[in-house]
């Protein structure tokens, strides 16, 4: 018999591939899943890209595949990933083939260019794409707990100084972190360094030398005396090039784009049982190379600002039952951290603005946001690329002011009152002489920070929550809600022409039940009143909208849906005529997990 | 005038408000606060979201309402709902084994990694969870095998201020019917919407604590995946929850929980 050495050593290799390492790898997959989104609503609507509220879209269903995996090589290393089609512009009515799935083709009619491809739309082809990767390794060193390489959400940091955010995915930041024991019991360091994203700089970009900018933390909890002490500093650089120095054999000389540092100190403490105090000072500076850059997102000049945070949260009082929190904040108007919490973290006690009135004067926003608003502490807040559904984000940059939360139980019957006066540091005339430093991001809409060149404006907001589950039908799941936000600001103090007085008032009312074992249905309608004097105009505008929710599931399914009908009338546009306001839209979705 | 109106308006809510809680009667067991450390050693997860004492559980009330019987769990720190779960709560799930019976289950559900002593072994399980109550029953008849006929859910589950609640129907309790006198153990764990593997919704204990993953315990699956339990005179935590690994990972001696009775 012939033998082939070169086949038997290729055998001999595969087998020992397939033997495996000698330990055990232990390789998951759960978590991974295929979610199915559905639009439809009045306005008839497709977007050139995401099929979602913010995109402009009320039309459409697409499908996406996300694979989840985690390989345990060691108990020293970990890995993981999510391989994920990103098709979120991929209607099911494209078939399947339909513009060559969006990677566009060379168009067939030889009459014209036959070399011109058409429709690359990348959000319409179902390619896969790398998202989550991640290395962690518990080497067991003394020093050393956790070393991860990759990808993360960074929500082991602050909001205010590294935080999550999402701009379609929560991980697509990637760094190098660590993490370890101090000398005292219970303390710990962490250290990182975080890629910095390209649109996180001035004029949404970090110049042409772009890879290695990122932002170095280190972050440091100790506990004393019963306080829990938390410390970072942390310094975002964008380097660029020397124009002038092009000699690559002696390496080329770089300059600071823009520089933003951030120092915090936290204090958390229980001094009695049920009082919980919390204290939060930062301090940021900033510095931008003007002569490079001469327009900012983020601050239009140099400038150094602080923010702070008081929390008292007194749940045990003498009257059982009854808590109360209290919050004072006095965030700067120049306060900035590039790397700062959008969208994904809510800051302030206070639940802020009227979500029913998010985006008003966009006709996608009728109905304004389903979920109430959060606050972050950056100017830019990321609300795009977001179903009518979600929580929307509004700056919290430059508030000051305080909330009062009350909450107390009656007869199994939870109620909560909020009161937040809400004061701007905004508020200033001519800019308050730092037209250099603010004059650039007023364009930032309703829930941007809010930079203009008079201002003197202030809010309250009052809210009152009312829940009860009612012993019938398996448990009818009641809620009620009362808000009102009243905002004033007299702009400009030598003239009433630009005062602006708005008063959202608004209740909601809602039941929802257990229908049977796999089904949760709610139905809620709500009526909301915002009245706006400008000058010597008024616009009164006035909608209810009536919801009805289902939630389904079945072992290892989810489908959940929203559909909203809003009724009303209104001057949304403050053209001085009024006009019937009507629109349906619905969302759901289904989500299969294995 | 808008301001005054405002002043009345608050005083209004705030007399409302302080008018205090009425209690029903019912069973009450309290638990010391700061043991949310499992055996002993275990320490939080380092995302933000888990805040400090929000798995350390302080009290259990179990009160029959009719035909009904409502379980209100408190933990040490102000609820929240930052994944967006609509039930006022996110992070936490309660396990509340309940002994009302002869025989039961030894076993508990994948992903806690606990056993019930002889003698105190439970008759149904009551899980109050964000998740919605379809997700759970699905999680269970999928998993627990032989449990999932005990393992009851709230049609409803929500949490306010510091308490998470929920309430069955005493029917799908089976016993007696009285509450005061039945055997409760509480475990605290926390919600995971993408368990691993086989396990209830849990979250993992690890060696070393992770942004999502608690610290102090095991790689393996032979540590206890509790942070808080009910400590009773004769029942400590520290010995409840006492384990052992072998080298591997693999359990040589597994916590075991007992059953605490007014």
């Amino acid at each position: 018999m012939k033998t082939h050495p070169p086949i038997q050593a290729l055998c001999l290799a595969v087998g020992l591939a397939l033997a495996g390492p000698a330990f055990a790898v232990q390789i998951d997959f759960s978590g991974s899943n295929i979610y199915m989104k559905f639009l439809d609503g009045s306005h008839r609507l497709v977007s050139g890209g995401s099929i979602d509220t913010a995109s402009g879209s009320d039309q459409g269903q697409f499908t996406e595949l996300e694979l989840r995996i985690t390989a345990k090589l060691s108990r020293q290393v970990e890995a993981g990933a999510r391989v994920q089609s990103r098709s979120s512009g991929a209607y099911w009515s494209e078939f399947g083939f339909a513009n060559n799935e969006g990677f566009g083709g060379i168009n067939q009619d030889t009459t014209t260019n036959p070399q011109i491809s058409y429709n690359p739309n990348p959000l319409a082809s179902k390619y896969m794409k790398l998202r989550g990767a991640y290395i962690s390794l518990t080497p067991g060193y003394s020093w050393l707990d956790q070393a991860l390489l990759g990808s993360s959400d960074w929500g082991m940091f602050d909001p205010f100084t590294v935080g999550k955010m999402r701009y379609i995915d929560r991980d697509n930041i990637n760094g190098v972190y660590f993490r370890g024991p101090l000398g005292l019991a219970g303390s710990s360091y962490e250290l990182a360094w975080i890629s910095l994203a390209e649109y996180l700089g001035p004029n949404f970009s970090t110049g042409n030398l772009r890879k290695n900018d990122g932002t170095v933390i280190g972050q440091f909890k100790v506990p004393l005396a019963g306080v829990r002490l938390t410390a970072s500093l942390q310094q975002t650089a964008d380097r660029e090039r020397v124009a002038a120095d092009t000699n690559l054999f002696d390496g080329q000389d770089t300059f600071t784009r823009f520089r933003n540092q951030v120092r915090s100190l936290r204090a958390e403490g229980s001094p009695l049982d049920g009082l919980d105090l919390r204290g939060a000072a930062y301090y940021s500076s900033y510095y931008v190379n003007e002569t490079v850059q001469t327009w900012s997102n983020l601050l239009g000049d140099d400038y150094n600002d602080t923010a702070y945070l008081l929390t008292a949260d007194w749940s045990q009082t003498p009257l059982p039952g009854f808590g109360i929190t209290l919050q004072y904040f006095d965030i700067g108007a120049g306060y900035v951290s590039a790397p700062g919490a959008r969208r994904e973290s809510d800051v302030l006690l206070t639940e802020g603005s009227e979500a029913a009135w998010f985006g008003w004067g966009d006709p996608k926003y009728i109905g304004g946001l389903a979920n109430d608003m959060q606050q972050v502490p950056v100017t830019i807040r990321d609300n795009d690329f977001a179903d009518f559904d979600e929580p929307g984000a509004e700056s919290a940059i430059g508030w000051k002011g305080y909330t009062a939360l009350l909450k107390s139980e009656v007869a199994n019957t939870p109620i909560s009152f909020e009161a937040t006066r809400l004061d701007y540091n905004q508020n200033w005339q001519n800019w308050g002489g730092k037209q250099t430093v603010f004059n650039v991001i007023d364009w930032a809409g309703a829930t941007g920070p809010g930079f203009k060149e008079d201002t003197d404006r202030k809010t309250d907001i009052f809210v009152v929550k009312v829940s009860h589950v009612f012993p019938v039908a398996g448990g009818l799941d009641t809620s009620a809600k009362w808000k009102r936000v009243a905002d004033e600001d007299t702009a400009d103090a030598t003239t009433a022409a630009d005062d602006r007085e708005t008063t959202d008032n608004g209740y909601s009312v809602s039941v929802g039940n257990q229908l049977f074992a796999d089904l949760y249905g709610s139905v809620s309608y709500g009526r909301y009143t915002r009245a706006i004097s400008l000058g010597p105009s008024d616009f009164d505008n006035d909608k209810g909208i009536f919801s009805l929710r289902f939630a389904y599931n079945l072992t290892g399914l989810e489908f959940g849906t929203l559909a909203q009908w809003i009724n009303g009338d209104g001057d949304p546009q403050q053209t001085g005529t009024e006009m019937s306001l009507d629109q349906y839209r619905l969302k759901a979705f289904a989500k299969v997990i294995f | 005038m808008r301001s005054k109106r405002s002043r009345v308006l608050a005083m209004a809510v705030a007399a409302t408000l302080a008018a205090g809680n009425v209690l029903a009667a019912g069973v009450e067991f309290k638990d010391p606060t700061g043991d949310d450390k499992g055996p002993g050693n275990y320490t939080y997860p380092t995302d933000a979201v888990y805040k400090p004492g929000s798995f350390d559980l302080t009290r259990l009330s179990v009160t029959k309402s009719g035909a009904n019987v409502d379980f209100a769990v408190d933990v040490n720190s102000n609820l929240e709902d930052p994944w967006g779960m609509g039930t006022g709560f996110a992070v936490q799930m309660v396990f509340i084994f309940i002994k009302n019976g002869p025989g039961g289950h030894t076993g508990t559900p994948p992903g806690v990694n606990a056993q019930f002593a002889q003698g105190h072994e439970w008759n149904k399980l009551v899980v109050l969870s964000p998740q919605r109550k379809a997700r759970v029953v699905g999680e269970a008849t999928t998993k627990t095998g032989a449990m999932a006929k005990d393992i009851v859910v709230p049609n409803i589950t929500r949490g306010s201020g510091r308490t998470i609640r929920g309430s069955v129907p005493l029917a799908e309790l089976g016993g007696d019917g009285n509450v005061d006198a039945w055997g409760y153990q509480v475990v605290m764990q926390s919600n995971e919407g993408f368990p691993a593997g086989n396990d209830f919704l849990t979250r993992k204990v690890n060696e070393y604590e992770g942004q999502h993953r608690w610290g102090g315990g095991n790689d393996g699956d032979c540590d206890p995946h509790v942070m808080d339990v009910l400590d009773g005179p004769d029942a400590k935590q520290a010995d409840m929850l006492a384990y052992e690994c072998g080298p591997d990972g693999t359990s040589v001696k597994r916590a075991t929980l007992k059953m605490i009775k007014k």
